[in-house]
């Protein structure tokens, strides 16, 4: 594979003085599950809507480079850039019910894209719309067309976004915590639902999600952000047998299922840092348990060889585990 | 959401709502003018040149000018029985602002009420309180007041009341919907839990979470009751001679439209300015409000 | 040290009548049909079920929101429907909740000191320093700052908004909270902090939590006893220990299959179970859950499983499963 499908170097999304996104880099091959892992305040969220192009007045968009199939993001006109969207790129996004417009029919919804990037008739358009419902395991596909968003469930109105995301046979799909808003069980089906359209249709899948379990699940490579900068890259198995970043470490022994039979958490003291308040040097340094001086002065670069990297002077090595 | 640590300023809501609404321009506008009025309602003894009632048999119907007539400076002119027309238009700001008050605030009171009542109880007080009000939007609102005016009589204090009335209607389905939307939310549970009874709910906790959208129509009611005020003064069924409120001063003027524009069209201009001040304050606090909400 | 039981249900149950139309009669909700447990003081009861399942709507029956259509309830031995109006006053101070979003369940428009305060105003003859002064000890108990006390709820993160919510609930010092998936909207960080919080307050207190939650690893954590809901009913209902061992309902092992975790070693054979909840107010026929049960059998389309202790003794916990037994046996 030489040319990688999504490219993205040095982005970075300022409010006014504000970064919520500082200088992320990421890469993204047809076929790959990528997952970026962050908890509220990470800039995750908006990183994905800066790749859409939804990131309106007063944010501002920087990047280094930021291409899709080899083409230029930034550079390219306007007219361009909405063809690619919905079409080679797609998004699916949290809540299913507020995603979707409560005035229309779900064929209405299903096929407004197809009918902007492909056009065909009434007929056709509803025949393609209700395979779509059928590629995403929707039980009574003809009934459920003809329905308003409010008659769904959240499971139902998950899988109709899935599914008008899947349209027009994407390369990409950026899922922004597509199963956050579900139920346990629900949320096994959206996964697997997932993973299947990304085996057949060979798409590039971006999972974004502060579920670390989720990432362990699906994921390949994992991309951990804190507070709007990447402070770890690394394969899935070995970021969770071997995390480098403090950070990484602290959220995996937080995690509840790393605690049972102990009489508490082991918790990370401090909230991330806002606009108001980040520290001179690394943004974890408040309230990082490896501290060092050196980490409340300047700002750690990443380290390390790429899709394995680590914001931090003192990352965790096998010795100090 | 950001789990982020946020300024350390303890800004209160209302606060942030004047940062808000500085913002926008047309409502500080609306504001000054607003606030000049209420100076002149209030001030209105001190900077009218002359009584609004004193005749000046000599000086009828004079155009508005700088040079005096025998030692009197009309600035706006006079009216036909040679009232001066700027001391009346001063005076006549604290009879509108008046209006506007004890009207709205009549109807505030009344229709919070009932909507507290409808939101909180439902079933059959709901359905009787708002199918009376639905009964008095189905009546045009002026033929409402004039039927409310022809019971009690003309006059300004039964203007005031027969305006009261036929805004109640607008308050009470507000209240009622933004009650109910408040009611499903944790924070009522939480309180309900804590044992408060129904009256501290419905005044202590769901009321001032209801208050954006009350704000905003007590506002724009303020020229909904000066340009009905003017309607009745206009069918000499407000204000009665001598007062100098503006519909009456139009209505006793019409004749003069063509010979003396003054006597007219002052008024009216009063009628508007005010009108336009408060709509512009009412729409500024509007968008002040609502993007907090959607924060 | 006996650990006096403070709340005691048996079979309770609530219906909502819904309208289908004009002229139409109405259909039953059974949101809760048939609910018993009894829970000690200084326990955890956790509940867990997906949306539907009739949580929340147990959480508003405990917490006297609402009176049950049938079964009963005992608070610190008090039957709460024979109570009179002062003796459910003093009931409702010994029962609190916790709500799930930190954003809706603070008064918007007052600071987090009237917040606090307002139990104590209602229930209290406290005068007001000594309120505020209560207010500010639990603040700095569950860590919040004292400049905190004149700050609005906006001003605050999730986590710290959940942390008033606990302070609020414990005021009165009641006897149980019922904490309705406390830490589900919260980041992991924070989560870990609060649920430390929680587990900390229950030693100091002896407070008893009824703690719903969707997410299992958490109730493996904080629970003493798991309650499992499938559609108003209790499907499961055994000691955390016993639960996580050997689960004996289908649900239940469901529910823990589709939990996403982390060891390899811990994910159990992945079976995603299909299609979804079923209305409650059209419930499918014998046991609620045979249409997504991966083994029903003909029986389960007609019988309703009774809860009740497996035969073969491996367990002291109760199912709802006619094949309980045979399950068991399969890995």
């Amino acid at each position: 594979m030489t040319m990688a499908l999504l490219e993205v170097e040095d982005l970075s999304v300022e409010f006014g003085r504000f970064r919520a996104v500082d200088s992320v880099s990421l890469r993204v091959e047809a076929g790959e599950v990528v997952g970026i892992v962050g908890e509220s305040g990470s800039g995750k969220s908006v990183t994905a809507l800066a790749l859409m192009g939804l990131i309106d007045e007063p944010g501002r968009v920087t990047a280094e480079r930021l291409s899709f199939d080899g083409r230029d993001l930034r550079t390219m006109p306007v007219a361009e850039r909405r063809a690619l969207m919905g079409r080679d790129i797609a998004m699916i996004f949290q809540d299913p019910m507020s995603s979707l417009n409560p005035c229309f029919t779900v064929e209405y919804q299903l096929t407004e894209t197809l009918r902007i990037h492909e056009g065909g008739t009434r007929r056709a358009l509803r025949a393609r719309a209700l395979d779509l419902l059928r590629d995403v395991e929707i039980p009574d596909a003809q009934r459920r067309l003809d329905a308003y968003p409010h008659q769904l469930s959240g499971g139902m109105s998950q899988r109709v976004m899935v599914a008008m995301a899947i349209a027009c046979n994407p390369r990409l799909l950026i899922a922004d915590e597509p199963t956050t808003a579900l139920d346990v069980t629900i949320q096994a089906q959206m996964l697997a639902l997932l993973l299947k359209l990304q085996r057949e249709r060979g798409m590039g899948l971006m999972l974004i999600t502060h579920d670390l379990g989720v990432i362990a699940e699906v994921a390949q490579r994992v991309m951990v952000m804190y507070a709007g900068q990447v402070v770890e890259t690394a394969q899935v198995p070995d970021l969770f047998i071997a995390p480098r970043h403090p950070y990484t470490e602290a959220l995996l022994s937080a995690l509840p299922e790393h605690n049972i039979g102990q009489r508490r958490l082991r918790s990370m003291p401090g909230v991330v840092p806002g606009a108001f308040d980040r520290p001179a040097g690394c943004l974890l340094s408040p309230r990082c348990s490896r501290v060092q001086p050196r980490c409340r002065t300047e700002q750690p670069p990443l380290f390390g060889p790429p899709g394995q990297q680590a914001r931090c002077f003192f990352p965790l090595t096998e010795a100090s585990r | 959401m950001t789990e982020a640590a946020l300024p350390s300023t303890a800004a209160s809501p209302w606060a942030e709502l004047w940062r808000d609404f500085r913002r926008n321009r047309g409502a500080i506008i609306g504001l000054a003018v607003v606030v000049a009025l209420v100076a002149c309602a209030l001030l209105a003894d001190v900077i009218a040149p002359y009584s609004p009632s004193e005749q000046y048999r000599e000086a009828t119907l004079r155009a508005p000018s700088w040079e005096p007539i025998d030692g009197n400076c009309f600035l706006l002119g006079t009216d036909p029985v040679g009232r001066d027309v700027l001391s009346r238009l001063i005076h006549g700001t604290r009879l509108s602002l008046l209006i506007g008050l004890v009207s709205v605030g009549l109807s505030l009171s009344g229709g919070v009420l009932l909507g507290l009542l409808a939101g909180f109880f439902r079933g059959g007080v709901e359905f009787t309180i708002m199918r009376l009000m639905d009964i008095m939007l189905a009546l045009p609102s002026l033929l409402l007041a004039v039927a409310v005016v022809a019971i009690l009589g003309p006059g300004l204090m039964n203007a005031m009341y027969a305006i009261a009335i036929v805004m109640l209607p607008h308050f009470v389905r507000l209240t009622r919907a933004a009650v109910i939307g408040e009611l499903t939310k944790d924070y009522v549970a939480a309180s309900r839990i804590a044992g408060a009874s129904t009256p501290r709910l419905m005044f202590d906790t769901v009321l001032p979470n209801c208050a954006a959208p009350l704000i905003v129509q007590a506002t724009l009611g303020f020229s909904t009751a000066i340009l009905d005020a003017a309607a009745l003064g206009f069918l000499g069924l407000g204000a009665q001679p001598p007062t100098p409120e503006w519909g009456s001063m139009l209505a006793s003027a019409l004749e003069f439209i063509q010979s003396a524009w003054w006597v007219v069209t002052l008024p009216g201009l009063a009628i508007l300015i005010s009108v336009l001040a408060f709509n512009l304050m009412g729409d500024g606090l509007r968008d002040a409000l609502d993007p907090r909400l959607k924060r | 040290m006996t650990d006096e039981i403070v709340l005691d249900a048996q079979g309770l149950a609530k219906h909502y009548p819904v309208s289908q139309g004009f002229m139409r009669p109405k259909a039953l909700a059974r949101a809760l049909d048939g609910v018993s447990f009894s829970l000690q003081a200084g326990r955890t009861l956790a509940v867990v079920g997906e949306s539907g399942c009739g949580k929340s709507t147990l959480a508003r029956q405990v917490t006297m929101i609402e009176t049950p259509t049938a079964g009963q309830l005992h608070v610190a031995g008090v039957d709460v429907a024979a109570a009179d109006a002062p003796t459910r006053k003093q009931l409702r101070r010994q029962v609190q909740m916790v709500f799930q979003n930190p954003f809706a369940s603070l008064n918007p428009r007052k600071k987090i000191g009237h917040a606090l305060e307002e139990p104590l105003v209602i229930n209290t003859a406290l005068d007001r320093k000594e309120r505020e002064e209560r207010a500010r000890a639990m603040m700095a108990r569950v860590g919040l700052r004292p400049e905190h006390h004149q700050r609005y709820p906006h001003m605050f993160s999730g986590g710290q908004r959940q942390r008033v919510a606990i302070a609020r609930a414990l005021m009165l010092r009641p006897l149980i909270v019922v904490a309705d998936e406390p830490v589900s909207a919260l980041d992991v960080s924070i989560q870990a902090q609060v649920l430390n919080l929680l587990m900390d307050l229950q030693e100091e207190t002896r407070v008893a939590y009824v703690f719903i939650s969707h997410n299992l690893a958490v109730v493996e954590l904080i629970a003493d006893e798991v309650l499992v809901m499938y559609l108003g009913k209790v499907v499961e209902q055994a000691s955390k220990r016993e639960l996580f061992a050997l689960p004996r309902h289908p649900y239940t092992r469901a529910l823990l299959a589709s939990t996403p975790r982390i060891d390899k070693a811990a994910r159990q054979a992945r079976q995603v179970l299909s299609g979804e909840l079923p209305s409650p107010l059209n419930p499918p026929s014998g046991c609620a859950f045979h249409k997504r049960c991966p083994h029903a059998q003909a029986r389960c389309t007609v019988e309703v499983p009774l809860l009740r202790r497996p035969a073969d003794g491996r367990t002291e916990g109760l199912a709802a499963c006619h094949f309980a037994e045979q399950i068991a046996s399969v890995p």
